[in-house]
């Protein structure tokens, strides 16, 4: 394809005349090499998928037929179930209390100056960055130490360690992006600290609240390590999965785990858009650059 | 008082001494500043950036403390209280509407926070919205109002409560030329009418000069002069006055005894000037506008080359060589459109025009 | 307002914030307090399952001088290296080429690859039990199309599983971080580095990758951070060649009944855990930043 080289004399031809097939071949070649990166991230999930529909006792080929008789089995697992409502329990406690926390958090820092509050932050975010066993283990050996037995109450206090801090980043990065006349506007015009927040803060950082809290929720439910550290005989759902996997293999597990799949990307789908509509009016309440 | 205007009533806003540092700067942003607002006035400061009068204006709204000074509100102290305790309220720059509430709860937001009974509220915030005539908005939420409409509602949100003094940040910075001047009729006639105590920051002049009863010039955190838009303009005190307010001339010249009689040197001009003027060395200010050029009042005058004319639409500026001095004068066009660089023309100036300003 | 204050015998100090006290309050006690507890225990005994509360480095020494100890940290640190490293080269680019060609789904393309981050952790690393297993997906299709005669063994139950595994938890972090980071650089730098006539490669060494670089090591600092510490994968993957340092802790947390011992190996991957981060952070240092 490449023509005789004499009639070529300038550099730029040369490249301009081997570049086309050359990009056209590595444009083929980036392009199927990203989409096998997409493939290749979603592609055990849709094994699971698949599998929770194969009338057979082994996640193996060939199809042995389509049943939904995982699914239905599920219904009736007692355990299942109570291992359901517990991990609901959990979530619920934790996501109220470190909605609250945490935000008062951040709008305490937001209002501080000074190196004290880098400090603190800093501190409180320690939980949520060292691995998993090491928190889990120093809680359990604190909880121990001041006689706490192993259960909802240790399980609630854990968690909030890790999801305190992501609620307070979030909120603070939110604060920290609005603009301060309105905190100002308010008290020129007569509200005190506390008012001025309930009534002009707030309204306007409580996307990030809710953000905040949808991300402490799946965290919360989908904990295993820490929770395994601290949970008495009573299960959360994920443990209950994680034991049952340990033990044996019943393919209600695959059936099980494809229903949170799909209630996962469900809920998230429809958080964002909620998220989305709300972030359009509060547009107007940024800093100006 | 202290800027040695006259005045009848007590002052509702007075600075005594205060000075204001930031922390971690070296310079003083508010330079031991003195000076006396009076009940029912539109008082003005004007300076450029850096000046120190938005400091100012935060230290009588609370938002910033007065390193040393003292500020009171009709006499009473108020170093150490809060913003949202202080009778005195704030329109915001960029107007600070609170985007998550409409037009009426925006407005009606003081009420709601000093607890007034609703009825009352009602009608208040039904007044307020009628006097900027933005009553048809009432239910809209700020983010679908232009930028003079938002301006409107913020007017009325500081009026509501009925404070003592009004406190202005630069309010029509954000709109376009028109606008402005529209606004600046309009905020001089809402302040006659309400009656309420203004005052009212700004770099422009033109607003400044415009709307006041009386102003007060600040630059580098010191007051420059206080007086009416008249004293400041024809009667400038100091040269960054003169240089900072209209256009003038401001070359170096010397006072000095001549024959028994006080007299300026100015260049080879030489005229009369007020017994008490300092002797020595100073600078001379002359008003573009008070030099004419080939006719016009003035007993001063002589003869000179113009070295450039530069077109300004509704008038030109002409750059004359005379006497040893470059001058500037505004003329008209009908005068002036004839005018050639390098011809020879007759400058005029009256003597009592000529202002003495330190140098 | 029409309240009238006696502003003067009201002298109100105006307190700016709201108190951090209750910050302080939290940090000593959930955050300080367990972790010094934890020093404390590691530095106790443990003998037959009872708590001996004297005071002695053994713990740390039986850490260091045994051989499967020491050869289960190696371990875990050379795969959780190695999942990171490849984690962030796979990311690293995809992020690149949804920056640079795509347009129109960008979005999307990011979506797809955040969604995987909300669905359990738990279920992610289990789903390549149902792969790589004996009975598994790429087993079972190897064996009907005929290409083995028997089940590959190595891949599940093996560091393998677990480096694979860690890799592919770590990919949407890693893609996140780069992403943000390569979205930021301004086109226009590229651009003229183009028209000063440096190559593709160039621009990517001298311009790109200066400014970027930051956003791929906080990625990889992340991926490294949960695969060091991680239990969940080694544990349902790994199977008895594939134990990693998290689960020794947990083993001595639970069967064996030695917290001390587990406590001072705690301390240990806390202290590998942040040596991590900090050379990371140093190295990753670049001046001046993008606005």
């Amino acid at each position: 394809m490449i023509k005789d080289n004499s009639e070529i004399n300038t550099l730029t031809e040369r490249k301009r005349f081997i570049g086309a097939p050359l990009r056209r071949l590595t444009g083929f070649f980036s392009w199927t090499a990203f989409s096998g990166v997409y493939i290749f991230l979603y592609a055990p999930l849709l094994i699971i998928a698949i599998f929770s529909l194969n009338d057979s006792l082994v996640q193996s080929l060939p199809w042995s037929g389509f049943t939904t008789k995982w699914y239905e089995a599920i219904a009736e697992d007692g355990q299942l179930r109570s291992s359901i409502t517990f991990g609901l329990t959990i979530s619920l406690l934790v996501v109220f209390f470190s909605s609250i926390i945490g935000t008062y958090f951040a709008v305490a820092i937001n209002s501080s100056t000074g190196r004290a509050p880098k400090i603190l932050l800093a501190t409180v975010v320690i939980p949520a960055i060292v691995p998993g066993v090491v928190l889990g283990l120093s809680l359990a050996i604190t909880f121990r130490m001041a006689g706490l037995e192993p259960g909802l109450l240790n399980i609630v206090i854990g968690h909030l360690t890790f999801t305190v801090p992501v609620v307070t980043l979030v909120v603070l990065n939110r604060l920290r992006t609005l603009d301060p006349s309105f905190t100002q506007a308010s008290m020129d015009l007569g509200a005190n600290r506390w008012r001025t927040f309930w009534y002009v803060t707030f309204p306007l950082v409580r996307t990030a609240i809710l953000a905040a809290a949808l991300l402490t929720a799946t965290l919360s439910f989908d904990e295993v390590v820490i929770t395994f550290f601290l949970a008495g005989t009573q299960q959360s759902l994920p443990l209950y999965i994680w034991a049952q996997t340990r033990f044996g293999f019943t393919p209600s597990i695959n059936a099980i785990v494809t229903l949170i799949g799909l209630i996962s990307v469900i809920l998230i789908v429809f958080a964002t858009r909620s998220i989305e509509k709300n972030l359009e009016s509060n547009k107007s309440a940024d800093k100006k650059l | 008082m202290l800027d040695g205007t006259k005045g009848i009533y007590p002052a509702v806003v007075r600075f005594v001494d205060v000075s204001k540092r930031y922390k971690d700067s070296t310079s003083l942003a508010v330079d031991n500043v003195s000076f006396e607002v009076y009940p029912g006035e539109f008082f003005s400061i004007l300076g450029p950036s850096g000046s120190g009068k938005t400091s100012c204006l935060r230290m009588i709204a609370g938002f910033e403390q007065p390193t040393s000074g003292q500020i009171t509100l009709e006499n009473t102290n108020l170093v150490g209280v809060p913003p949202h305790l202080r009778n005195v309220n704030t329109v915001f720059q960029n107007y600070a509407l609170f985007p998550h509430m409409s037009i009426e709860e925006n407005v009606s937001y003081p009420l709601r926070m000093a607890r007034i009974k609703k009825t009352e509220i009602q009608q208040r915030t039904k007044e307020a919205l009628l006097l900027v005539e933005m009553h048809e908005f009432a239910r809209r939420l700020p983010h679908q109002l232009s930028g003079g409409q938002k301006q409107r509602v913020a007017l009325a949100r500081a009026l509501v409560g009925k404070p003592k003094v009004l406190l202005l940040d630069e309010p029509l910075g954000a709109l376009d030329l028109q606008l402005r001047q529209q606004m600046q009729i309009k905020l001089k006639d809402l302040q006659r009418e309400v009656g309420i105590t203004f005052i009212y920051v700004t770099h422009d002049q033109g607003e400044a000069l415009s709307m006041s009863n009386r102003l007060a010039v600040m630059s580098s955190g010191r007051i420059e002069q206080i007086g009416t838009p008249k004293d400041v303009y024809f009667r400038p005190k100091t040269y960054f006055v003169a240089g900072f307010i209209g256009r003038a001339n401001l070359e170096p010249g010397v006072v000095e005894i001549s024959q028994g009689n006080v007299v300026g040197r100015w260049g080879d001009f030489v005229f009369p000037v007020a017994k008490e003027t300092p002797l020595g060395p100073c600078v001379f200010s002359l008003r573009h506008e008070s030099v004419n050029v080939n006719g016009g009042a003035g007993e001063i005058s002589a003869v000179g080359v113009i070295r450039d004319i530069v077109f300004l639409g509704d008038s030109l500026e002409v750059f004359v060589f005379v006497n040893g001095l470059t001058l500037v004068a505004k003329t008209q066009m009908q005068i002036g459109s004839d005018l050639k660089i390098g011809q020879d023309v007759i400058v005029s100036f009256k003597s009592a025009d000529v202002v003495r300003v330190d140098g | 307002m029409a309240k009238s204050v006696s502003l003067s015998s009201k002298r109100i100090s105006f307190s700016k914030r709201l108190s951090l006290a209750p910050l302080l309050f939290w940090s000593i006690l959930l955050v300080l307090t367990p972790n010094a507890l934890m020093v404390v225990y590691s530095l106790w005994k443990s003998e037959d399952g009872v708590l001996k509360r004297v005071m002695s480095i053994d713990n740390y020494i039986e850490a260091f001088t045994n051989p499967v100890a020491i050869s289960v940290l190696t371990r875990t640190i050379i795969v959780a290296l190695g999942a990171s490293t490849l984690a962030t080269l796979i990311a690293y680019p995809t992020a690149w080429f949804v920056v640079r060609r795509l347009s129109k789904r960008r979005l999307l393309a990011v979506l797809l690859v955040i969604v995987p981050l909300w669905i359990s952790f738990l279920i992610r690393v289990y789903s390549w039990k149902l792969v790589l297993g004996e009975r598994g997906f790429i087993n079972s299709t190897l064996l009907s199309l005929g290409l083995i005669d028997k089940p590959l063994t190595f891949m599940l139950y093996s560091s393998f599983a677990v480096f694979l595994t860690l890799t592919y938890v770590a990919i949407p972090f890693c893609f996140v971080s780069s992403y943000s980071a390569l979205e930021r650089l301004p086109n226009s730098l590229l651009e003229a580095s183009a028209d000063s006539g440096a190559t593709p490669f160039q621009t990517f060494r001298t311009v790109i990758w200066p400014l970027t670089r930051q956003g791929a090591a906080i990625g990889f600092s992340l991926a490294l951070l949960l695969s060091c510490g991680d239990y969940l994968t080694p544990a349902m993957v790994g199977g008895l060649n594939g134990t990693m340092f998290g689960s020794l802790v947990i083993t001595q947390f639970g069967l064996t009944n030695n917290w001390p011992l587990g406590a001072a190996m705690s301390v240990i991957l806390l202290l590998i855990t942040a040596m991590f981060l900090a050379v990371l952070a140093r190295i990753t240092r670049t001046e001046g930043t993008l606005d």
